[in-house]
């Protein structure tokens, strides 16, 4: 960051391609005031929460029953080899055609992008967890949904929280994605193509890429402090 | 007595020949995807939705996108010469750069404390960006041409999975090798071959291949913006025409392209970690 800062104010680039850095972080702390860049910020937040919690929705319970239960495993792992090659943002086209450019579209493609983290590290949590937690719980007389509730989503939690941090982030990318496609209303991409279309300083493209960025960072931090949090009693958690 | 002589071997067949399972193991790959094609022909053909056509007219499709073309060109069509190779190429030049660089950088920063306290904030900070959200500044420094793309592929977001991985594998070398290395007197540069590379390659690897189907991504997304050719090109041309089965033949290209490319290195991986497998297996 220095280093931007030292290039810039040396003159070696020109300023209206690549302002100093220390102007481009309080532009991006003006744009946070502006009631119209905030729009942009909630309907991107909005698509990616919604897309995120409908990804953890299924992702989840789909995720420990294809890990306890092989059968189901074997019958769906086909569908997952064939979908899961095809990249999110291949799909951003087909989104556009058949939702519009509307948030429903935006979250559609955050769920398809942030279910696999979550789907594949809750199946191989539930896979891994200690036969012999299980036994023993059998043994003191829990039933099958007792042994899911109170052994293996306890012990599978870290790994899935693990992989919603990376879902997370993952479905960031997608929103921001999509709205620099589709331009679109609303959202920090649709933001950025606004600018660019209509020749404003190119100080602002900076500044809401700062702010897409500071929210990532505070994503990834929020949700690993979370992590730290709630799985302070697990000793592979302890161990890292 | 005779019946239970013949059933023994099939009984403790369970363990098939070195053939047999081969055989068996490509059919339980097989199969299934048969019966996934088979299944989606038949609903799609049901159902006549214009936005999921049936698959047999996305590979028909697909067979004469590419393989068409005169026998001069090995029957490969235009398109194939103009977007499909100019994409992969643009995509393996920004995955060897960022390989190149972030694991150079990752080494030094891993294994040298100063660096590693000066530089990991910066690090962690920058790969909190989404990669997407950086390309409108490579657009206005480098322009719409391929420079942008390569450099967007490789240092927007490729950089950051390999030179994560690279620190994260040079801190895991031991520090009782690095001294014993050091002990006998082992050259710097030997050093860094023997013992440091060895030790950090299986994070490296990893960092590689999750950062190729990263590359593949941030390919599409660069080619949908302001772009003349590739892929992601011809994805957006289909779509702003409403020809799905288009759309649907480069959705399948880059589906093969995310496999393949997985099964390369994976398969790689496999090769060059076959001494690390064995020895994290006895952990």
């Amino acid at each position: 960051m220095v280093l931007v800062e030292i290039i810039t104010r040396a003159g070696l680039v020109n300023e209206a391609f690549l302002p100093p850095f220390s102007h481009s972080i309080v532009v991006a702390g003006q744009l946070l005031f502006d009631p119209r860049f905030q729009v942009d910020i909630l309907a991107t937040l909005g698509a990616w929460g919604l897309g995120l919690l409908w990804a953890l929705l299924v992702a989840i319970p789909a995720g420990i029953l294809l890990g306890s239960w092989p059968p189901a495993y074997r019958a769906t792992k086909a569908l997952i080899d064939f979908v899961r090659p095809i990249p999110s943002v291949a799909l951003i086209p087909l989104a556009i055609l058949l939702l519009g450019t509307s948030i429903q579209m935006k979250s559609v493609l955050v769920l398809y992008a942030a279910i696999w983290p979550i789907l594949f590290n809750a199946i191989y949590a539930v896979h891994d967890v200690d036969p012999l937690a299980k036994q023993t719980a059998r043994s003191f007389g829990f039933g099958r949904l007792g042994i899911s509730a109170f052994v293996v989503l306890p012990s599978s939690l870290p790994l899935i929280a693990a992989g919603i941090r990376v879902s997370a982030f993952i479905g960031l990318m997608m929103v921001i994605s999509t709205e620099l496609v589709v331009g679109g209303d609303a959202g920090i991409g649709s933001y950025m193509t606004r600018v660019q279309a209509s020749g404003q300083d190119t100080i602002y493209v900076y500044a809401a890429t700062i702010i897409a960025g500071v929210i990532g960072f505070i994503i990834n931090i929020g949700l690993a402090t979370l992590e730290r949090r709630l799985f302070r009693w697990q000793p592979q958690e302890r161990s890292e | 007595m005779t019946g239970a002589i013949v059933t023994k071997p099939s009984a403790s067949s369970q363990k098939p020949s070195r053939e047999h399972g081969r055989i068996y193991r490509i059919l339980q790959h097989v199969v299934p995807v048969a019966v996934v094609l088979v299944v989606w022909q038949l609903l799609t053909a049901q159902f006549r939705s214009p936005f999921f056509p049936p698959p047999l007219t996305i590979f028909e499709a697909a067979y004469k996108a590419w393989f068409t073309g005169p026998a001069t060109s090995l029957f490969l069509t235009d398109t194939v010469f103009e977007d499909v190779l100019p994409s992969i190429g643009r995509l393996l030049a920004a995955w060897g750069i960022a390989a190149i660089v972030g694991v150079a950088l990752g080494l030094a920063i891993g294994l040298n404390r100063i660096v590693r306290d000066y530089l990991e904030p910066v690090v962690e900070l920058v790969r909190a960006i989404p990669a997407a959200a950086t390309l409108p500044i490579f657009i206005i420094l480098l322009g719409a041409g391929a420079a942008m793309r390569v450099s967007f592929i490789a240092f927007g977001g490729v950089i950051w999975i390999v030179l994560i991985n690279t620190i994260l594998g040079a801190r895991q070398v031991e520090q009782t090798q690095l001294d014993t290395g050091k002990a006998f007197r082992i050259p710097p540069l030997q050093r860094l071959v023997g013992i440091i590379l060895p030790a950090a390659m299986p994070k490296i690897f990893a960092g590689l291949r999750i950062s190729l189907a990263g590359a593949l991504i941030l390919m599409v997304v660069s080619e949908l913006i302001l772009s003349t050719n590739g892929i992601g090109f011809q994805l957006i041309q289909a779509q702003r025409s409403f020809a799905l089965v288009q759309m649907w033949t480069q959705i399948l290209l880059l589906a093969i392209l995310g496999f393949v490319f997985n099964w390369i290195l994976s398969q790689a991986e496999n090769h060059v970690l076959a001494w690390h497998r064995g020895a994290r297996d006895r952990s």
